[in-house]
């Protein structure tokens, strides 16, 4: 069954990979076009890197698919505000935060072959030897990784780039764009990429090839989801940016982009 | 002797020195700002978080109070006037003086209940400032914001108004402020007219007052 559904994620995934260019073609975003005169002429990028005036300026993201991205855009705003939220701010009141956080660093251990296995992809050693000695620690004197037993202590040396968070920034790393902006019901923004890194890395969850069925895998998914919620009610950037919004897809699929291009580019 | 020592009470050679002096004093004066762009941005956060450790924020009955000071402080560091200029970009030529104040306001009023509000959920942070870039009359100051076992990276785009470094945009985790409205305004823009605009701003902060005033009521 599980496999199935990973196969059949996959699948889905490399069909949109190969007919990304055909939708992509034709769909530009105005975002970055009024650079033309030289009050709106940036001289450093956001992450402060000179910008080359003489480049070509292009859409941040191509979006086809954008009528019924917006709906699953509507869908999970609804999600969010009628049973997320409420539930993580129930749950919240009634499980005190330390044993939250407890949950919250399992789930975090247990995600570290993700992490191993993508900085060794990216080259980044350093990050690699800190997550793999950081994953006995915790699983052993962090009982399974309940504890974060390395948190705030005093390090020899510290990698030099933070560590990898995926195969999507992997793949950013190697040169591969987007191709086409995707929402997802209940996960949210994404993209081709970013969807062939997500379907990559459950392969490197130790979760995968626990012996779940599919609801029960769905219901771990959910619970870790929920928990992290639940650590996040306060000062949450999700709701910021679309409360804030004019055009909350807008405003979250230029957030999302720009966030997964700083992300490609540490 | 007195030949040469008379030459040097030349009236010329006087008014050259005047003249030197005062191209000299007028040339630092035009170098710019007397405060540096990261020393600006210091002031600014300082301030705030004067404020927000203030009576003002202690006692919710005094939120409207407490959020108009915020305003008045962001005011002497922001320019909110620049900020709305870049997110309407080119068709903010096009647009009549009068048309400009009030894309300014209603935009600032956005702003105002979305992120002024939200300043206090951020307490006891510690800003690192690790680098300034600097060209002509702009600026830009790299932060990390640290809050516990977060750290957030928070850019600042600064220019010089008035003999003042001031700043136009923020960027946190990649994220601009500037850009993100203008992918927003833009699309707009495209489909309908500049008041359009200015109404869909004024109605999502009626929209967020609504909200907010039924918050305030559960608390």
């Amino acid at each position: 069954m599980k496999v199935k559904i990973t196969a059949l994620a996959l699948l889905m995934a490399a069909l949109l990979l190969a007919s990304g260019p055909a939708f992509a073609d034709g769909s530009t975003l105005q975002g970055d076009q009024v650079a033309q005169f030289s009050d709106f002429d940036e001289v450093w990028s956001d992450s402060g890197h000179e910008v080359d005036q003489d480049a070509p300026k292009g859409p941040l993201v191509h979006d086809p698919l954008e009528n019924w991205n917006r709906i699953w855009f509507y869908y999970n705003d609804a999600f969010y505000w009628g049973v997320a939220k409420p539930v993580a701010e129930a749950y919240a009141w009634a499980v005190p935060e330390p044993p939250r956080k407890c949950v919250r660093n399992f789930f975090t251990n247990l995600w570290a072959p993700v992490r191993f296995v993508n900085n060794i992809l990216q080259g980044k050693f350093d990050a690699a030897y800190m997550e793999f000695s950081k994953f006995l620690a915790n699983t052993s004197w962090g009982l399974l990784g309940v504890f974060d037993v390395t948190e705030g202590r005093p390090r020899n040396w510290m990698p030099e780039r933070p560590t990898a968070d995926g195969m999507g920034q992997t793949l950013g790393k190697a040169g591969i764009g987007h191709g086409v902006y995707l929402v997802w019901p209940f996960i949210g923004p994404s993209s081709i990429r970013e969807t062939v890194g997500w379907v990559s890395d459950s392969y490197m969850d130790p979760i995968t090839y626990g012996d779940f069925t599919f609801v029960e895998f769905m219901v771990i998914r959910g619970y870790k989801n929920l928990n992290q919620l639940s650590l996040e009610l306060r000062g949450n950037e999700y709701e910021t940016l679309t409360e804030g919004a004019i055009d909350p897809y807008t405003a979250l699929r230029d957030a999302y982009i720009r966030y997964r291009a700083k992300k490609v580019q540490e | 002797m007195t030949g040469k020592h008379a030459k040097c009470f030349r009236p010329g050679l006087i008014l050259t020195q005047a003249l030197c002096f005062l191209v000299l004093t007028c040339a630092t004066v035009l170098a710019g700002p007397a405060t540096g762009p990261t020393d600006r941005v210091k002031q600014g956060a300082d301030e705030l978080i004067q404020i927000l450790k203030g009576p003002h924020f202690q006692n919710p009955a005094q939120h409207d109070e407490a959020i108009a000071i915020l305003r008045e402080a962001a005011e002497k560091y922001i320019d909110f006037e620049e900020v709305t200029k870049l997110t309407v970009g080119r068709k903010w030529l096009d647009m009549p003086e009068a048309q400009h104040k009030e894309i300014t306001e209603a935009f600032i009023k956005l702003l105002e209940r979305t992120y002024l509000k939200r300043i206090p959920t951020y307490n006891n942070e510690k800003v690192n400032y690790k680098k300034e870039l600097l060209k002509g009359n702009r600026a830009m100051v790299l932060t990390e914001i640290v809050s516990g076992d977060k750290t957030i990276s928070v850019n600042f785009r600064l220019k010089v108004i008035e003999n003042q470094w001031m700043i136009y945009d923020v960027v946190a985790e990649g994220v601009s402020l500037v850009k993100n409205y203008r992918s927003q305004f833009a699309q707009i823009l495209q489909d309908g007219t500049p008041d359009d605009l200015i109404a869909r701003i004024r109605d999502r902060v009626k929209e967020l007052d609504a909200k907010g005033d039924d918050e305030t009521d559960k608390l």
